[in-house]
Formats: structure tokens, C-alpha cells, sequence
């Protein structure tokens, strides 16, 4: 009964000022999602699943009938990061008059501060007896001040006297609401029903991509298996929805606010009493003994949503063969990835669905060294080009790479890495870190201590059984110049390039010259 | 008890009723003027019943970040005594100060049996504890944690529920009449938000402007004639994110009424203007106006870089009336969306825009292109001679007391020459066009630079930059090499 009543109550509440008709839109029939990375989170780091920053472009289409003349629609059931000025309703047939998201929330500063000058009750329990009291009395303080009531005709205040008290409201005030709430204004001509699309951007969502790339024994090509992962943080679930995610950066403002808001500060009612007399007793001991106790240890975090394991499905054997993965096309100067089936985008969680499956891809490794002066320092590199001669020709979103080999029949992790957005045609690199086997190294020496030309031996050593290829950048300072080599050199990336084979458990060498303009 | 809860739930509804109706509100006929720095002027036409003489005036329901001191009330028949501003608030801690050499009430409860006693109390001083007089005895307020309640015979008179304004007036017979009260007032502001679909196929875009609205006061504005301005008083102009490099701002007249240097923007109807509120009203809707896609790249400083750079993805459009979307724009942010195969809208990006007069070329940077990538090299770098000769040096020598000399020296002119490779990719399957800037031309100390030769001729359009327009065929590459000469 009293359930009732309130509920009547909340949804009288919910009236606005003038006559108007409100229309109240429960749920979405059909939903799309879009979703976009965070455009600053680098291709090595990992989606923040507690605070993603990425976003979404939600696409709802919803039934709803409008009456005839002013009309208030509101939407329920939005994403909870909703940024209200991107939102879009379109499909009325007499257009929009005013979008508005109202944040005047129901909380219990709001309630105190809508009481002032009326009457409430206060409800006085004796804490011997257990006996309620309710006493009738007015509100004379806003929020600010904190609580002072009239009592008939003397004056007191609230919960000072150390005596459990509590106000009861005899109503919801008109324009609170549980969530900020978006609603549209319209004015119809004539009753009817309408779908309506609503679009708007929402943040807490980010996504990436995953690579999983099993080398084959010949080691120069693999099987490349690719996850869209994508993440929520969002209150609302999105079920059954076309899914989509853009891959590509995207410009952003910083005045959009995509994380959540905190309307929250704006609800706290501090009650506030007069001054309680504070005594420094002779038990500082006690504290000291409370301070010395090791605090207890913090809760264990919220278990994360378990994130899908890769490991089980790099498996040789039927590799991802009958996973369905998602279809390309252009967006503009942007890729979106379709997914092949409506899925729900569940709040609080992580999902994954297939990206790309290229069994067969020609992925080189070349082992790289950036030299400069004395310093060398050497990476492995699996490097292919992505076209559809390499197995590739894909446009391939930033995301991790996790690198498996078999050994003895099982497939292990042998490295990780991470690529950035790469066009068809482009090089694709993974790099693998600073190999073991591989090793090189620069000497320096001059004939004289002010010698303008200095002669460097690279030499590089390779203790596997097999021969790899190797290359070298050699950079210079602005004014040296690279006199002469025993090898042709040729540029690349601003630096004079050398490239080899090294034989197996073998060495191979280069000496250049460098000569500093600078001297005479 | 039981019968208690009937009454409550007897109560309730009567006061529910009462609440449907809507929050009554002291103010008058209200018009609301919003700026762009989150400041707002309000003028609120009251009716005032004033008797002859001096009056006492409260004005309620005034915003709640009211700035007291720009308050201006206009009302003839009355002159102005005093303008009190009252923010001492009400509050149990007040309360029981402004309490002190006074009387009150204490009634203890007794925590066993729940029994009321009542005495009375001076209050002496309130310094960290409250300080009380009980016959003869004096002792501080719940020093011994037991339950006390206070209870005050009457209210201190200048102590408010919410900060007040009050007006005296000295009038010249009584009666009612109309009287305005202007304010300024913050937490109140404005700015534009765009929405642009652009068809790439078509080279269009559909623009729709909406003017976003806050009111972070805990205070309606009902029924308010609502201006804005685009504009901040006092704060300087704006920059001019949004438009096109190299272009000047327009030079074209919106039909919108100015006020001063800035435009207002009209809402059209009167708006009511909700606590903690976010309101849109649309004003601007524009379609089929000509746009194109751009891409640009700027290399700021003469370096390479190991892996590829993506182009920018720029939007550029006009806010001319012939061919363009024929208004001044009011600072905002620009989205643009895009449909994608199956028709549906989708977001590719956003920019901000600062205030824009009609007739200027605006260029919004998106994002960047997936497909598109520039991948800046040093090729070479290398100390040249001119063939120039500077004078250096000039003396003036006397020897033993004879007849001065002039002596010169002078050095040949040597540059450094920087050749820098700049190699565009296209992964799309038509031909592109790349505006690439070079920058840092003149950051030199010599103030000298020379491009001595380029395989693409470009434009200098300032000391300190060049463009290209590289084009790219489908699904190829572009190779452009310049060789700049440089003091140092």
C-alpha cells in the first residue's frame, strides 16, 4: 500500500511545470553500438577495465506514442556516462523543441533542501522505551546551514542531542529523479505513434585488438589470429545489439566530459551541531595502542571479469577455423569492424569476438640493430608486409600480439609485442624485444686523439644453428658524415643502412668511417 | 502506534496533491541574458507593494551564486536607503551563539527509563563546548555524553534559511507598482554544439547547431525571455580554432542582432530553466552545404621518423552565405558523423570551433586517416659553401701614430644543407592529396633559410613554414624530397 503510494507519488513528481503530456520511453526495441579506443592509450598498454577511457556511439531505435500539442518524451535505460549534449532524436515528426538532461537528483540534500519552510516530521525514538515519537514541525535551515526545525513555538535542532531522530517527508518533491534523465520537448499535431532513433555518445567503453601469432616450423611464416576485446564499464547493458568498432584515431575535445559524472558530492547533506567539548585525556596510550595494531588488510578487489584465455585457443590444430570474425569497410578515413552477430554488450564486462583469421602469413624474423657511435642496441623483429601476397592485405587495428611457437608439440609463449594502426601495403613489425642469441657490437678508434676520422668495427655474432638476417642503422650527428665503408651502405629512416645474413654460429662484420665536420 | 501509521498514510496523500502542483516562485516576468564565461544577466520585473515610507523589501528565489554587488533594482516612486546582502545562515552552531548571556531550555533524557527532564540554562560561551550556567552551577554542554536536547524560545533575527537580499526603501506613497531587479549572477553559461553529417560521396555535409545550456544554481528561472551571447565581457576575443590555415576570418554581416562586438543568439520562446539543469534548443539547421575532405601532415622540426605518421582527416567547409552554412558560428564543439554501409550515422570525430563570423573557411580536424601515412626521413645533411662572401670583420690600423688603414676580412658563406625525404603512402583505392607543411623554417638563429631545390614546388606561407599539395595515385606512394639550406 505504502509501496503504491509512493510510487503514484514519484511519478506525479515526475510531472513537469507546465500541461504537458509526459511520455515515458522504458527501453530501446533494437539497439546499435559503436564503439571507439581511447584515442591517447598507446598500442602497448592495456584497456583501464575500472576506468576505460574510450567510448561508444549508442543507436537506439524506440517506440513510442506522442500525443497531440506539448510533450515531454523522456528516455530511460541510457548508458550511465551519457554526453548529454551529443544526443540526437530523430523521427518526430514535428521535431524537437529542447533537449534536456535534468541532474536534479533525489538524494537527501535534495529533499531537506525542497522541505525548507514546510512542514515534515520528525520521528523521535526513546532509547529505553524503543517507542516511536512523531512530532509535526517546520524546516527553518536550508542544506547549508544544516538542520534547525520549529517545534510548534520553540525551536531545536536535529540529532545534536545524541537521541536517535530522523525527518519523514510526507512527499517526493515535483522535477527529482533516481538518474539524470534525458527527455526531448516536442509539440504534435495529432496523436501517433512514431519510432524514433536516438543516438549520443557515452564513455566508459574501450576496445583493442589481440593478435595471436603461432609460428610454423619453417619460421618464417605463422598463423595469425586476431580478437576484437572490447570493454564496459557502463551501468546499462545493452542486449542483442548490432555491434561495431572503429579503428582508426580519432580527434577528441577536451571539453567533452566522456567519464563519469559526479553528481553525487551534489546530494551529501552534512548535519552539522554545535561544538561538543574536546578533552586530550591521559589515554593517549589507547590511541597510540589502536595506531600500533597493523591496520587490517583492504578488501580484495572486485574479481576483474575474467578476461577470455588465448593461450587455450592457439592450439595447432584446427586453428580458429571455425571462429566467425567481423567485416571490414571504410568509415570515411576510419575502419569498422562489423561483428558477425548480434551480441550483448553487458555491463561491467569484457568481451571478445573474432577480428581476423590469416592462417599462413609470411612473417620474417629480422634481427635489428640502432647504432649510434659505440652504443648498438639490437631487437628481434617478425616482419611481413601486410598485402595479400603475405597471406596479410588487411588494414590491421593497434592492439597486443602474443607470439607462439611448438616445441615439442606443445605451443609456447615465446614473446609479446604490440603493433599501431597499419594500412594495407605498410610494413608490420612485431617487436620482440632484445634477443639472446643474437649480439652486436661497435668499436671506435682513432690515430690520433683529435683525428677527424673515426674507424668502427660492427660486428655481430649469432650462436644458433641457423643463419638469420640481420640489419643495421647507423646513425650520425648532424655533423659527421659516413666517410667510407667495406660494404655499400644505402639509407633508411635517416640513417645509413646495412643489411646481411648471418651464418649459422657465425659472425659477420662492417667497418666505417666517420668523419666529424666540425674539426679541421 | 498503529493508529500513528494511519495517519501518516492519511497525510500523505493530501500533501501529494498539494506537491503536483508546480514550485511556486517569487519572481517576476524574468529575462535571462547567459555569456559565454559562465555568467549570466538577470532582470527580474517584480511587483512590489510598498506603504508610504520606509520599507524592509526580501527578494526570495534570486540565483543562489548571486554576485550581491552588481545587484541594480529600478523602481519608480522609491529611493534606494540600503542594499543588505545576508548570508549569516542558520545553523545549530549559530544558533547557540548568537544564544550566548541568553536562556534556554535543556531536556535531558534519562537513557534507563526514557523519562524527559526539563531545565533552564544560560549559555555562557561557546569556545570549543558550549558553556552553561544551570543555577549555580556551571558546566559544558553533553560533557558526559548522555542525551540533552536544546530548545531555543525564539529565532535570532538575522539569521537566514538561504542568503538573502534585502532592499529599504524610502517611498513616496504607498500602493504597488512594477520594479526591476537586474543581477548579475554565475553558474549559469552557454556554448554551441554542431552536429555535421557529411557525404563523402556527394562532397556534402547536413549541419545542425544546437545551443547547449547550463544552470548549475539550485534555482529556476521559470518562463525566462533567455539571450545569449556569444561572447565573454571583459575577457578578450576569442582565438580561431576551426579556421583553415592560411585563410582570414569572414568578412560577412549574420543577420543577428549584435550587442556591442558580440552576437546574440535568441531562443525564440520562452524557456523555463530547470535546477541543475542541461537544456538544448536547436538554432541552426542547414543542408547540402559543400564540404571537403582534406588531409594534412606538418613536420615540425627537420626529423625522421622510424615509423610512419598518419595524415590529420580535415573537414573543410565555408560559414559564407553562397556555398557555405550562411551564419556566424558561436564557439562550440563540431562532431561529425559519417553513414557507414548500412546507412546508419556514425561518429568519426570532433573539434572545437571558436566564435566564427559568417564568410570565413573553416577546417575541423577529425582524426587521423587509417590509410594515409607520411614517413619524414633526413637523407642527407652536409656543410656547403655559397660561392657568397660576408664581411666579418673591419679594422681601422694605425701604426706608429701614421696615417689609419682599413682592414677587412671576410668569410665565405657556408650553409648546412638538410635533405629530407617526406614519403606518402595511400592504402585508399583513389588518388589523394596531401597539404604537407614543413615547420621550423625559421627558428634559426641566422634567420636564414634557402630551399635550394624541391621535386614538388611548393608555397611559403610564412617565414617560418612551407606547404606542398603531394598527390598520391590509389593504393601507391609519393616520394617528395626538398633540400633546405640553413645557417647552422
Amino acid at each position: 500500500m505504502r509501496a503504491a503510494l509512493l510510487l503514484l507519488l514519484v511519478l506525479a513528481g515526475a510531472l513537469p511545470a507546465h500541461a504537458q503530456t509526459v511520455v515515458t520511453s522504458a527501453g530501446p526495441d533494437k539497439v546499435s553500438v559503436t564503439l571507439y579506443r581511447d584515442p591517447n592509450r598507446g598500442a602497448q598498454s592495456a584497456i583501464n577495465r575500472s576506468y576505460p577511457q574510450g567510448f561508444a556511439l549508442i543507436t537506439e531505435t524506440r517506440t513510442v506514442t506522442i500525443p497531440a500539442g506539448p510533450a515531454v518524451i523522456r528516455f530511460e535505460g541510457v548508458a550511465g556516462n551519457i554526453l548529454p549534449e551529443s544526443a540526437l532524436v530523430s523521427g518526430l515528426p514535428d521535431g524537437v523543441e529542447e533537449k534536456n538532461l535534468d541532474a536534479n537528483l533525489l538524494s537527501p540534500r535534495s529533499l531537506f533542501d525542497r522541505a525548507l519552510g514546510r512542514r515534515v516530521l520528525v520521528r523521535r525514538t526513546n532509547p529505553a522505551t524503543g517507542k516511536a515519537q512523531l512530532l509535526q514541525a517546520t524546516l527553518r535551515s536550508s542544506a547549508d546551514g544544516a538542520a534547525v526545525l520549529q517545534f510548534g513555538g520553540v525551536y531545536g535542532d536535529l540529532r545534536c542531542s545524541g537521541l536517535p531522530e530522523a525527518i519523514v517527508y510526507d512527499g517526493v518533491p515535483q522535477g527529482l529523479s533516481a538518474k539524470p534523465t534525458l527527455s526531448v520537448k516536442t509539440i504534435a499535431k495529432a496523436e501517433r505513434q512514431v519510432t524514433l532513433t536516438l543516438s549520443y555518445l557515452s564513455g566508459g567503453f574501450d576496445w583493442q585488438a589481440d593478435y595471436v601469432i603461432a609460428m610454423r616450423q619453417d619460421g618464417q611464416s605463422a598463423d595469425l589470429f586476431a580478437w576484437i576485446t572490447l570493454a564496459s564499464t557502463d551501468v546499462t547493458s545493452f542486449v542483442e545489439a548490432d555491434t561495431q568498432v572503429v579503428a582508426g584515431k580519432i580527434n577528441r575535445t577536451a571539453n567533452s566530459n566522456y567519464g563519469p559524472r559526479n553528481f553525487a558530492s551534489a546530494s551529501y547533506l552534512p548535519l552539522q551541531c554545535w561544538p561538543l567539548p574536546e578533552y586530550d585525556l591521559e589515554t593517549v596510550s589507547v590511541e597510540d595502542y589502536v595506531q600500533s595494531v597493523p591496520a587490517p588488510p583492504p578488501p580484495p578487489p572486485p574479481p576483474a571479469p575474467e578476461p577470455m584465455e588465448l593461450m587455450v585457443s592457439a592450439n595447432r590444430a584446427g586453428f580458429m577455423a571455425d571462429t566467425k570474425v567481423a567485416t571490414v569497410e571504410a568509415l570515411g578515413d576510419l575502419k569498422l569492424y562489423r561483428f558477425p552477430t548480434r551480441v550483448t554488450v553487458a555491463s561491467q564486462s569484457q568481451k571478445q569476438v573474432g577480428l581476423m583469421n590469416k592462417p599462413g602469413v609470411k612473417l620474417a624474423p629480422v634481427y635489428v640493430s640502432d647504432i649510434l657511435r659505440e652504443n648498438a642496441q639490437t631487437v628481434l623483429l617478425l616482419r611481413g608486409k601486410n598485402n595479400n601476397a603475405n597471406g596479410l592485405g588487411a588494414a590491421m587495428p593497434a592492439g597486443k600480439a602474443a607470439v607462439f611457437t611448438e616445441v615439442g608439440g606443445q605451443m609456447l609463449l615465446v614473446g609479446e609485442s604490440a603493433i599501431d594502426d597499419k594500412a594495407v601495403d605498410e610494413i608490420v613489425e612485431f617487436r620482440m624485444g632484445r634477443p639472446q642469441s643474437v649480439s652486436a657490437r661497435t668499436v671506435g678508434t682513432r690515430r690520433r686523439p683529435n683525428d677527424r676520422n673515426t674507424a668502427y668495427v660492427l660486428t655481430v655474432t649469432n650462436d644458433q644453428p641457423w643463419p638469420v638476417t640481420y640489419e643495421a642503422k647507423v646513425h650520425l650527428y648532424d655533423h659527421e658524415k659516413m666517410a667510407r665503408s667495406d660494404r655499400p651502405l644505402s639509407r633508411k629512416d635517416g640513417a645509413s643502412f646495412w643489411t646481411t645474413i648471418v651464418p649459422a654460429n657465425g659472425t659477420a662484420t662492417l667497418s666505417y668511417t666517420v668523419r666529424d665536420d666540425r674539426k679541421r | 502506534m498503529r493508529a500513528l501509521a494511519v495517519s501518516v498514510l492519511l497525510l500523505v496523500p493530501g500533501a501529494a496533491l498539494a506537491q503536483t502542483a508546480p514550485q511556486p516562485t517569487a519572481q517576476g516576468d524574468v529575462s535571462v541574458t547567459i555569456y559565454n564565461n559562465g555568467q549570466a544577466l538577470v532582470q527580474d520585473t517584480r511587483r512590489l507593494t510598498l506603504a508610504n515610507g520606509v520599507n524592509r523589501q526580501e527578494f526570495p528565489d534570486v540565483s543562489d551564486r548571486i554576485r550581491p554587488e552588481t545587484v541594480r533594482l529600478s523602481i519608480d516612486g522609491a529611493s534606494i536607503l540600503e542594499q543588505n546582502f545576508d548570508y549569516d545562515l542558520l545553523s545549530p552552531s549559530a544558533l547557540i551563539q548568537k544564544a550566548v548571556g541568553q536562556t534556554i531550555t535543556l531536556v535531558r533524557t534519562n537513557p534507563a527509563t526514557g523519562a524527559e527532564t526539563r531545565e533552564r540554562a544560560k549559555v555562557l560561551a561557546t569556545n570549543g563546548g558550549v558553556v552553561l550556567q544551570i543555577g549555580s552551577n556551571i558546566e559544558v554542554l553533553r560533557d558526559d555524553g548522555l542525551p540533552v536536547r536544546v530548545v531555543y524560545d525564539s529565532l535570532p533575527p538575522n539569521l537566514r534559511a538561504r542568503p538573502t537580499l534585502s532592499i529599504s526603501l524610502d517611498a513616496t506613497g504607498g500602493g504597488t507598482r512594477p520594479a526591476t531587479l537586474s543581477y548579475l549572477t554565475t553558474g549559469l553559461g552557454w556554448n554551441a554544439d554542431y552536429v555535421a553529417l557529411f557525404d563523402e560521396a556527394k562532397s556534402m555535409i547536413d549541419v545542425q547547431g544546437w545551443v547547449t545550456l547550463r544552470n548549475d544554481n539550485n534555482v529556476a528561472f521559470t518562463n525566462a525571455d533567455t539571450v545569449l551571447v556569444a561572447g565573454a565581457p571583459g575577457q578578450g576575443g576569442s582565438g580561431n580554432a576551426g579556421m583553415a590555415p592560411g585563410t582570414l576570418p569572414g568578412t560577412e554581416s549574420s543577420g543577428r542582432a549584435r550587442l556591442g562586438d558580440f552576437y546574440l543568439y535568441p531562443v525564440g520562446h520562452r524557456i523555463t530553466i530547470a535546477p541543475n539543469q542541461q537544456k538544448q534548443v536547436s538554432f541552426l539547421s542547414v543542408g547540402g552545404v559543400p564540404a571537403r575532405k582534406l588531409y594534412q601532415y606538418r613536420n615540425d622540426w627537420y626529423g625522421s621518423s622510424s615509423d610512419p605518421v598518419s595524415a590529420a582527416t580535415v573537414l573543410s567547409f565555408s560559414s559564407s552565405k553562397d556555398g557555405g552554412l550562411g551564419d556566424a558560428l558561436p564557439a562550440g564543439t563540431v562532431r561529425v558523423y559519417i553513414r557507414d554501409a548500412k546507412g546508419q550515422p556514425q561518429f568519426i570525430g570532433e573539434n572545437r570551433i571558436d566564435h566564427t563570423p559568417m564568410g570565413s573557411t573553416l577546417a575541423i580536424r577529425t582524426g587521423e586517416a587509417f590509410d594515409v601515412k607520411i614517413k619524414p626521413a633526413v637523407e642527407k645533411r652536409e656543410k656547403i659553401n655559397s660561392g657568397e662572401w660576408e664581411r666579418t670583420e673591419k679594422f681601422r690600423i694605425s701604426i706608429d701614430g701614421g696615417k689609419p688603414t682599413t682592414v677587412e676580412r671576410a668569410d665565405e658563406v657556408t650553409y648546412w644543407r638538410t635533405t629530407m625525404s617526406y614519403t606518402v603512402t595511400n592504402a585508399r583505392p583513389e588518388p589523394v592529396t596531401v597539404d604537407l607543411v614543413q615547420a621550423g623554417l625559421d627558428r634559426t638563429y641566422w634567420h636564414d633559410t634557402r630551399v635550394s631545390s624541391e621535386s614538388i614546388t611548393g608555397e611559403q606561407r610564412s617565414l617560418d613554414e612551407r606547404l606542398w599539395h603531394v598527390t598520391v595515385p590509389a593504393n601507391g606512394s609519393t616520394v617528395l624530397t626538398v633540400a633546405f639550406d640553413t645557417r647552422y
